[in-house]
């Protein structure tokens, strides 16, 4: 039920994005006044729930939608309609004229007249009116009248003039991830006892059929709880967290314990690495100076709060792809603000900022809108898009043209660094705070020019006359003239005066520094008024146009031109039609990519191996049902991430034991051992040794590290008054933060994590590949921030249970690895710790392949 | 399918790890994986283990001089006389057009127009009577066994993007860079000793994009040798740990068994125990090859160790340990002549820029060149010297010159390459290549051929697109003409 709500506002949603152009004139005009002719023939072919939401959207929601809420009424859904407010049910269904809505709109009763300010036009009521009589039905996606397009070129499939079907001469079209996405029926089978969701059972019954496969054994309860914590929250429990859920017989426990890690903040924190490593998050800009970029951190926030509150991945999608489409003009409310800093998305890529001294800002325009291409492709559709930038795709179903019209979504797009995103009333807040210093500062320039002037009459007077104003040269000078010369000022003060002038000068400094600034982010906008025309470039070289193309989606799907309808005259529309579409059902990769990455992040390998590449050259899916039934699962959910990672680790599958078998992984589905991921291990080490800071989000921490290492950038070495070149190492009590929150610079990485396999982060990674190298163990043994770590926890043992060898051994093992010593472990410690210390007994843990890998 | 699915069974039975990427690449279901299949594959477990090439190598290792910053072609190997004749007139049309035509015409965005000579005298060194300017009188010696470019060209005339270039082969960031191709395509010959090493002061402009394993698996990574002090980052214990640091291995490998028991067959185990013994043997021997007693006195002599000025001295260390290193089987060393973070980048005051860097660089590298062939190892190790691009003609502020990727000078020398040659030439002020000009993806392709690599078949399967050095299948030409 609660599922079946939320899809009904996820409609709503949907609808709102394909009318978001009318938000922009919501607050003054009614849409037919200020609709352009065309936009007005639009309007009219819409259906009528389209009509009825868009005109909801467009003059009610911004007091009764998610974020106010007036009168305890929100507009946003049928549900939220039917139920109503404060004042009772706003609808009757079939009812129109009947209706509270009506009624208020209509301005029937005195004390409601809605909206306040401005009335709805009478055809405007009437259509609503008709709607509610119509059952007052949200808008199924697919109904758009915009989303159709009559006579055009149909799918390869069903078109002979399809250019692709044409191109590749009908072959190509059977690749598997081109089939529309339909959800298969969950599978029978004989071991009904085994499986615990849909997910256990498409593996079973592929299991049943081949006698080569066998069911491992559950994972001990411990190892399933630590397990299921640090994949999903990225920090190992603590020792009571675990003796509490061993000890609790509830059967519910581990649903129970799943739930409790995803509510937890720090699964945000684990998850948005993934995203970001998709999307090649750093905080800086690359290239000679590798810029830091101050308001990266926005954008990894965001995405660490969209994971954490559960955003709608269509919405993720939407927000990052065409969020500025939907907020016109500074940010009205926190929602808004959010889907500003989205566009980072946009931003986050390398960027070559020194491209005009030599006059190579056309190729550094051109690589950026390359690399949002291919980016968006990889990122979101799982098509290798970079292959197309110079030639038609040599196995996908992809021509030349398809890079160009899918990159023509992106040509209007420019930086909006000036863009302020504080909320009106912080804005208000700023800018009459500034405006009462720049009165007071005035004042204070009008105090010291009349003392100055006063000063200089008074020199002059005593003063011989000069070249200038002798009278034999028929001029004379004039104090107040061009101002004198700063040093000819100075002359002229006298003490008591000198000291008024620096007085004052100091006070305006004072009042100066009290300026307010706006808050800025890394964001990205349209520039509506300069749309370039997209060519298509020969062999992707920007200095080598050939024909135009119009922005669209992949030929073999959507051949034609895609809609696109600008939004308010503010941005072109192109991204929100784009995004539009990647959510859409027409859209057949979406959903598939990202529910395959989930199942990656669990168990090391996708359904998908290639995560990145769901075209010919990349693996098959090895379950694909499976697949298919999780992506369909994450639409009817309303795309809800949490959903879908609670069945995957829920499931049957998920809880078995660990087994090597060399099959692991692509074949069985099994578990085997994974190496922990830099930031896990960098965390786990802080976590044992009490270091941790949990704190999450704000601007990157600093790491001290090696100046040999900054070396590796002479650009380091130097430093400038933005601060945005140099490195800066942050106060020591603060770099124990999460890896996440740790600077990410592009041509100097931090040692530790670049040692443990850290991607490179200028293009999208898919997939970290663990691996064993010997520089690994020398990092471990010899780092200082092992070291330090090390020292702390031997304290914290210390501090905890005492000076007895045999209790400060158990602690230390039940601090890193969550359970005791065996008695052989304990003889062999022992013996060690006769020699040694318990900082070393400590390092030596952490040193552990049972500390490094997660079973 | 089946098969494919097979070797990568037998890949992960090896250990897991980034088999399933070099496994990709490997056998990815295209056309020249057949040829590809006839390779090693890579073991997982041990992915420096040497690999045999495709064909006959000519060369087995690599040392790459990088000149940070662009040295001027006009002032070191590119002599001009009309240069020299045409000094401070403006650029005469024929040139400035046929530059305005080319894919480089904003190479003259800067710069005055009005030339500049070599303020260098020249002479011809050599059997061959080959040029080189006063600013090299001890390479000048080894003339007879270089190689000379002289037609090279860059895609960017900024520094970053250029330099990626030369790396990596694209001018974006995040491509792989040639040395961990090579040691991808042919591991290493030491097992105790990193396969790529990277040497500096101050790394190159754009950083650790130009060295990065990029999209390869992390294993290739190049690790960062000091010339002074323990060489390798975190080699050594911190004081306290530094007496306990045999049995603390011990322990941590006893109590492995013992975890390892519970696990019957999990390699990726065994693996991650190996990497400390290994550790531990790294230590000794990356002491070992940065440890200079063994080396005579005139051999310190002749690489400027002992030289006053302490950038030559430096640099002669990086050279010597380049020896050093190919010499016990390194694959790759790709060594930066950064001092400080200039590099020969001389926008004005072209001989205060250029003169001390030469003082600094000509002696090791000379020095270099003759050890090597004195040992027997330059006809085995391929040298090379080169910079993101060259200085243009024209000035540029008090006495400078501008960036100039419109054609300039690079050399070779050993490791197949033929000794006292040279191949393309610029117009008769030197601004741009016109006689066969080349660019790095010919380079690229003619130092994996070079090493008995195919060039087209090396490559790694990224995000479902092929990625190789070399760029787009067919477009890059080797200089099959100056190889033996």
């Amino acid at each position: 039920m609660q599922i079946n709500l939320k899809q009904t506002e996820r409609l709503l949603w949907l609808a709102a994005l394909i009318f978001c152009e009318c938000t922009s004139v919501a607050s003054a005009q009614s849409i037919s006044q200020s609709m352009p002719q065309s936009m007005e023939q639009h309007i009219a072919a819409r259906s009528i729930s389209e009509r009825a939401v868009a005109i909801l959207q467009a003059r009610c929601i911004s007091c009764h939608g998610s974020e106010k809420k007036e009168g305890g009424l929100r507009l946003d859904s049928f549900e939220h309609l039917l139920r109503g407010g404060d004042r009772g049910a706003t609808i009757q269904v079939s009812k129109g004229k009947a209706s509270l809505l009506i009624e208020s709109l209509r301005g029937t009763d005195d004390d409601l007249h809605m909206p306040p300010k401005e009335s709805l036009s009478a055809s405007e009521i009437e259509t609503i009116e008709q709607w509610i009589e119509a059952g007052a039905k949200w808008p199924m996606p697919g109904d758009s009248a915009l989303s159709r397009n009559e006579g055009a070129i149909g799918s390869a499939w069903e078109d002979a003039n399809n250019p692709i079907r044409k191109l590749f001469r009908g072959e190509r079209l059977d690749l598997w991830s081109l089939r529309p996405l339909v959800k298969p029926t969950v599978p029978l089978v004989k071991r009904a006892d085994w499986p615990i969701n849909a997910i256990d059972r498409f593996v079973l019954a592929e299991w049943e059929r081949d006698p080569s496969m066998s069911i491992a054994p559950d994972a001990s309860p411990r190892t399933l709880a630590v397990r299921a914590a640090i994949d999903l929250t990225g920090l190992q429990p603590s020792l009571t967290q675990i003796e509490r859920y061993l000890s609790n017989a509830d059967p519910q426990v581990y649903e129970e314990w799943v739930d409790r890690l995803l509510s937890e903040p720090s699964y945000g924190v684990r998850w948005a690495r993934m995203w970001l490593d998709v999307v090649r998050y750093s905080d800086s800009n690359g290239f000679d100076w590798d810029e830091f970029r101050p308001q990266a951190w926005r954008y990894r926030d965001y995405v660490v709060d969209a994971w954490n509150r559960d955003l709608p991945f269509d919405e993720f999608t939407m927000e990052q792809l065409a969020g500025d489409e939907l907020v016109h003009g500074p940010p009205r409310d926190t929602a808004e603000q959010q889907r500003l800093i989205a566009t980072g998305y946009l931003r986050v890529g390398p960027q070559d900022n020194s491209t005009a001294l030599f006059n190579e800002q056309e190729l550094s325009r051109a690589q950026l809108l390359a690399d949002l291409t291919e980016t968006t492709g990889s990122a979101f559709l799982g098509l290798t898009l970079a292959c197309c930038r110079c030639h038609d795709h040599k196995t996908d179903p992809l021509s030349h043209a398809d890079h160009y019209r899918l990159r023509a979504f992106f040509a209007p797009v420019q930086y909006a660094d000036d863009l302020s995103l504080d909320l009106p009333e912080r804005r208000h807040e700023i800018e009459q705070h500034n405006a009462k210093l720049d009165a007071q500062v005035s004042t204070i320039d009008d105090q010291i020019a009349a003392i100055q002037a006063s000063a200089l009459a008074r020199l002059k007077a005593t003063q011989a006359p000069t070249a200038a104003d002798d009278p034999r040269s028929g001029k004379t000078a004039d104090v107040t003239a061009a101002s004198p010369p700063e040093d000819e000022i100075k002359k002229a003060l006298n003490n008591e005066e000198s000291k008024r002038v620096s007085d004052l000068e100091h006070k305006k400094r004072e009042l100066t520094e009290q300026r307010l600034e706006f808050t800025h982010g890394l964001l990205m906008r349209d520039n509506p008024s300069d749309v370039p025309v997209t060519f298509i470039l020969f062999q992707g070289d920007a200095k080598a146009p050939r024909e135009p193309v119009n922005a669209g989606f992949p030929s073999v799907i959507a051949p034609g031109e895609a809609e696109i309808v600008p939004v308010g005259g503010v941005s072109s529309g192109r991204r929100t039609a784009l995004a539009r579409w990647m959510v859409s059902n027409q859209n057949p990769w979406t959903a598939r990519v990202i529910v395959n990455r989930l199942w990656q992040g669990h168990f090391g390998e996708g359904l998908v191996a290639t995560p990145n590449d769901f075209g010919s050259t990349g693996a098959r899916p090895r379950y694909p049902d499976l697949l298919d039934w999780l992506a369909r699962e994450l639409i009817d959910s309303g795309w809800s991430i949490k959903h879908v990672q609670r069945l995957i680790v829920t499931s049957r599958v998920y809880r078995q034991a660990t087994v090597s078998d060399p099959r692991n992984g692509l074949m069985t589905l099994r578990r085997s051992l994974r190496r922990l991921e830099a930031e896990v291990l960098r965390d786990r080490i802080l976590t044992v040794s009490g270091l941790i800071d949990r704190r999450i989000g704000g601007p990157p921490v600093w790491p001290e590290i090696p100046a040999e290492i900054l070396q590796a950038n002479p650009a380091f070495l130097d430093d400038n008054a933005t601060k945005t070149k140099g490195w800066y190492a942050s106060p020591s009590q603060e770099q124990s933060v999460r890896s996440l929150f740790l600077v990410q610079k592009r041509t100097v990485r931090i040692p530790f994590m670049e040692t443990f396999d850290l991607p490179d982060n200028s293009v999208s990674c898919a997939r970290r590949e663990p691996s064993l190298v010997a520089p690994q163990a020398l990092a471990l043994l010899n780092a200082p921030e092992i070291e330090q770590a090390t020292i702390a926890m031997a304290k914290l043992v210390e501090d905890q249970v005492g000076n007895d060898t045999g209790v400060q051994l158990k602690a230390i093992f039940q601090l890193a690895l969550l359970r005791k010593p065996t008695v052989q472990e304990r003889a062999i410690a022992e013996k060690f710790l006769k020699m040694h210390t318990l900082a070393e007994l400590c390092r030596a843990l952490m040193n552990t392949n049972e500390f490094a890998f997660l079973d | 399918m089946d098969s494919q699915l097979s070797r990568r069974a037998t890949l992960s039975q090896m250990g897991a790890g980034f088999g399933t990427l070099a496994f990709n690449a490997i056998a990815a279901n295209v056309a020249g994986a057949d040829a590809l299949l006839k390779r090693q594959p890579i073991d997982p477990l041990n992915p420096f283990a040497p690999r045999r090439s495709d064909f006959a190598p000519r060369a087995k290792s690599v040392i790459f001089l990088f000149m940070v910053g662009g040295p001027s072609q006009i002032d070191t190997f590119d002599f001009k006389p009309e240069l020299q004749r045409l000094d401070g007139q403006p650029v005469p049309d024929s040139f400035r057009q046929a530059l305005d035509k080319s894919p480089h015409a904003n190479v003259f965005h800067g710069c005055e127009n009005k030339l500049l000579a070599s303020p260098y005298r020249w002479q011809r060194c050599g059997e061959r009577g080959m040029w080189v300017s006063e600013l090299f009188p001890f390479t000048a010696q080894q003339a007879d066994e270089l190689c000379f470019i002289h037609s090279m060209q860059a895609e960017s005339n900024n520094h970053a993007p250029a330099s990626y270039q030369l790396h990596t082969g694209d001018i974006r960031l995040g491509k792989a860079s040639l040395g961990s191709w090579v040691t991808y395509g042919l591991g290493t010959e030491n097992a105790d000793l990193p396969g790529y090493v990277v040497l500096f002061d101050a790394g190159p402009l754009g950083g650790s994009g130009n060295y990065t394993n990029g999209f390869l698996p992390p294993a290739f990574q190049p690790t960062r040798l000091r010339d002074r002090g323990a060489p390798v980052l975190n080699l050594l214990p911190p004081e306290r740990f530094s007496a306990g640091q045999r049995d603390s291995i011990n322990l941590i490998q006893r109590l492995n068994m013992l975890h390892r028991d519970e696990h019957v067959g999990a390699t990726e185990l065994d693996a991650r125990i190996a990497t400390y013994e290994l550790a531990y043997r790294m230590q000794s021997a990356a002491i070992e090859v940065g440890n200079f007693a063994d080396e005579p006195q005139y051999q310190r002599q002749a690489y400027g160790i002992e030289h006053p000025d302490e950038h030559t001295q430096s640099f002669g260390r990086k050279c010597l340990l380049a020896r050093r290193l190919v010499e016990r089987g390194v694959r790759f060393v790709q060594l930066y002549d950064m001092p400080d973070k200039d590099g020969w980048d001389a926008h004005s005051k072209l001989t205060n820029n250029h003169t001390p860097r030469a003082r600094w660089t000509d002696q090791p590298i000379a020095a270099l060149l003759a050890d090597l062939k004195q040992r027997g190892l330059l006809e085995s190790t391929l040298v090379i010297w080169a910079s993101e691009f060259g200085r243009t003609p024209m000035l540029q502020g008090d006495q400078g010159r501008q960036h100039n990727a419109a054609g300039f000078t690079i050399w070779m020398a050993g490791g197949g390459v033929k000794a006292g040659t040279q191949i393309g030439a610029t117009d008769d002020i030197g601004l741009m290549a016109t006689e066969r000009p080349v660019q790095f993806r010919d380079l690229h392709a003619t130092i994996l051929s070079a090493m008995g690599l195919r060039y087209e078949e090396l490559f790694f399967e990224v995000n479902g697109r092929q990625e190789r050095l070399t760029g787009e299948a067919g477009s890059a030409k080797p200089l099959w003409d100056i190889l033996v």
